[in-house]
């Protein structure tokens, strides 16, 4: 394998690795404050297709973002309303939202089917770094949607970590009678959050359409919510391991590929699989050392409905 | 865990004491007749979706509702998708209903039904010269065991780890998908490949027989299926197994000062629930197209799993929303004829479900005028008896 080969490999990876990595950095948020949105997956798939629509009416690549954005954002709400403020089992809410998610965008975007976006993402190359050898290549030939990506679990620790708002979004998540009593308004924050983890979803699954696969199709995200969804887990709650769960699932999936060009023997399976076998792993590998210490990574209400006391 | 508490008597920002909106959402003190408002909001969701839906195409509706019609009362050959799907869809609901007595949620039915199809198949293989009498019993059995095998690892990190079932049974279905697709393009790559990842067919033998009941064909699989539920409600009230499971699911503290081992019952819970699964993939792999593909299962552990919420823990319940369920995927299949998008079936579905939600909350939640309330409002620090343990 030579180095150019190898280079735009590792683009392609990080490049396909941004709609997941968006959609996990906004589920950590809402996570953090005590909520599962099992439906991002549903949510990624309304993005992918009104940004799609919206791309295509208007021409423009960053309104069709913004407006998969505002259409995750609303959808996620709808999940938010449902199981924060009614208090109604967020499993069974998401599973059904996604199946409104997958009913309607097929049949809204039926007559969007195999045609190409006319508002594609284009790269941006940083100037200097882009010419770069190898690292160039690699890393600073992407789209701004991916830099941005890239950054975003890094403000996110800050505020998670180095702020007083972060500190009560993580009170809420740990103990939201406490935070209660703190004068929180732990519903509040809980519907704000799932909106801000519903725009980062829209945001991913309109890259999809607009920037990975440049094309609508029915179920276009195919799993890649889910993906994100255990890349949370397999992050243990902790937004850089984001980061880099988001780039080894892609590169995984990249690798597969890759491996049949090579010819490398090994079934593109089994690079599927590790993802999924190596979240299953890393968090029983966690919960394992953390039962000894007594500790536990995830926010202790995490899907727990919150009742005043 | 936090790594610095919060002071009391702190005010933080953007709280905010003083509500703008002067009511307040609490729980019922006495929620009661839960699974009614729960079932006649279904009922009122099914109605209004399939009332919008056809607004949603470019159909009339007359020519919608009659496709939905022929697919199922409408035709023997509707009668017939309607019993075989429901065949793997009853078996998924008990799947997923019996752990979820326990508070346990068993996300990965699919991933189950496929590895005890796998399972299955592999036994098939390995007695090609076998006579049918005993080939059938030994892929069924194998089945069963394969669906176990496969939540083995979810039980373990959820009762020894503490690690939630809730992903790791989920994640496993995609492992189970990659399994199933790389034997089916591997190993056991068909001789004549006729598009889709599908293995080699079974052999002949090793298929179910058919049932003829007045044209409405179906394999007799669905024989056992409608059976199991009967079964399973008797065992819940008859034996001291469903005795026990029944009561630490009211209130597992109380189950361990009884002396139950509430950790062996939720294994075995569990278990069971893989074991009906991979036993629902295979039987419905034996009787319908006989031979093992990714798109066997086709969503029906999600479908089980949302059957069993609603039925919640009765498995006559769960026969009865499985055929429901079924006329609905059936009838939906049958929308292509009209040229509408079969996947609409799957936003009625949805819709009806989130309608199902709304009864529930309605049961179980009241609003409160927080303003000028002149008897202090019910305390309610009792944690709610309803609230699923979805803990990790």
């Amino acid at each position: 394998m030579d180095y150019q080969f190898l280079a735009l490999t590792i683009a392609t990876a990080i490049g396909i690795s941004t709609a997941i990595l968006l959609a996990a950095t906004g589920e950590l948020l809402v996570e953090k404050v005590g909520v599962y949105n099992i439906a991002l997956e549903g949510v990624m798939l309304v993005g992918a297709l009104t940004g799609f629509i919206t791309g295509q009416t208007t021409g423009s690549w960053v309104l069709g973002l913004v407006a998969g954005g505002v259409a995750g954002c609303v959808f996620a709400l709808v999940f938010g309303f449902i199981t924060v403020l009614l208090r109604t089992d967020m499993i069974v809410v998401g599973v059904a939202l996604i199946l409104v998610a997958l009913g309607t965008t097929q049949t809204i975007g039926s007559s969007y089917v195999a045609v190409e976006a006319v508002a594609k993402i284009p790269n941006a190359d940083i100037p200097g770094l882009s010419s770069l050898p190898f690292i160039g290549t690699a890393l600073f030939q992407q789209t701004w949607v991916t830099y941005i990506a890239a950054v975003l679990p890094f403000l996110v620790a800050f505020l998670l970590f180095r702020t007083r708002h972060g500190l009560n979004m993580r009170a809420i998540g740990e103990n939201p009678n406490a935070a209660d009593t703190a004068g929180i308004a732990v519903v509040g924050w809980r519907l704000f959050y799932v909106g801000v983890g519903g725009v980062f979803a829209g945001v991913g699954g309109a890259y999809i359409t607009l920037g990975i696969v440049d094309s609508w199709a029915g179920n276009v995200t195919a799993g890649q919510g889910w993906i994100a969804f255990a890349i949370v887990f397999f992050a243990g709650w902790q937004p850089l391991w984001i980061l880099i769960g988001a780039y080894f699932f892609g590169a995984l999936s990249v690798l597969g590929d890759v491996g049949q060009v090579m010819g490398w023997g090994i079934p593109s399976e089994a690079f599927t699989v590790l993802p999924y076998v190596g979240t299953v792993a890393v968090m029983m590998l966690r919960a394992w050392s953390q039962k000894r210490r007594g500790a536990v990574s995830w926010p202790a209400a995490l899907g727990l409905p919150f009742y005043r006391s | 865990m936090l790594r610095s508490s919060v002071e009391p008597g702190v005010v933080l920002p953007g709280a905010s004491r003083r509500s703008l909106w002067p009511w307040r959402i609490e729980p019922r003190p006495d929620p009661e007749r839960i699974g009614l408002y729960r079932i006649s909001a279904v009922l009122l969701g099914l109605a209004v979706s399939l009332a919008v839906a056809p607004l949603f195409t470019s159909t009339p509706p007359a020519e919608f509702y009659s496709a939905i019609w022929l697919g199922t009362f409408g035709s023997t050959l509707g009668m017939s998708n309607v019993l075989t799907i429901a065949m793997p869809l009853i078996l998924a609901g008990l799947a997923a209903s019996i752990p979820y007595r326990l508070g346990l949620w068993n996300v990965g039915i699919d991933g189950q039904m496929l590895m005890g199809a796998w399972t299955a198949t592999a036994v098939a293989f390995a007695m090609p010269q076998a006579p049918g009498f005993l080939m059938i019993p030994c892929m069924m059995l194998a089945g069963m065991i394969g669906g176990a095998l496969w939540i083995i690892i979810p039980t373990f990190a959820r009762i020894v780890l503490g690690v939630s079932e809730v992903i790791t049974t989920f994640l496993l279905n995609f492992v189970a998908v990659a399994w199933v697709a790389y034997w089916c393009t591997g190993p056991w790559y068909p001789k004549s490949s006729a598009g889709g990842v599908r293995a080699e067919p079974l052999p002949a033998q090793g298929e179910l027989g058919k049932l003829d009941i007045q044209g409405v064909v179906v394999s007799w699989g669905i024989l056992i299926a409608i059976a199991l539920p009967f079964v399973f409600w008797a065992a819940f009230r008859f034996t001291r197994w469903g005795y026990e499971i029944t009561m630490i699911g009211d209130n597992h503290r109380a189950g361990r000062y009884a002396g139950m081992n509430v950790r062996r019952l939720l294994v075995t819970s569990m278990l069971l629930g893989g074991l009906l699964a991979g036993f629902g993939g295979t039987i419905y792999m034996m009787g319908t197209s006989g031979q093992l593909s990714t798109g066997l299962t086709n969503n029906t552990g999600f479908n089980g799993l949302v059957i069993a919420v609603l039925a919640g823990s009765n498995e006559l319940a769960v026969l009865a929303l499985a055929l429901i369920y079924s006329l609905l995927l059936a009838g939906g299949g049958s929308l292509g004829i009209v040229g509408v998008d079969s996947d609409l079936v799957f936003a009625i579905i949805g819709i009806t479900l989130i309608f199902g939600s709304f009864g529930e909350a309605y049961a179980r939640l009241r609003l409160v005028r927080t303003k000028s309330s002149r008897v202090p409002p019910e305390s309610t620090t009792k944690e709610a008896p309803w609230t699923i343990n979805s803990s990790h």
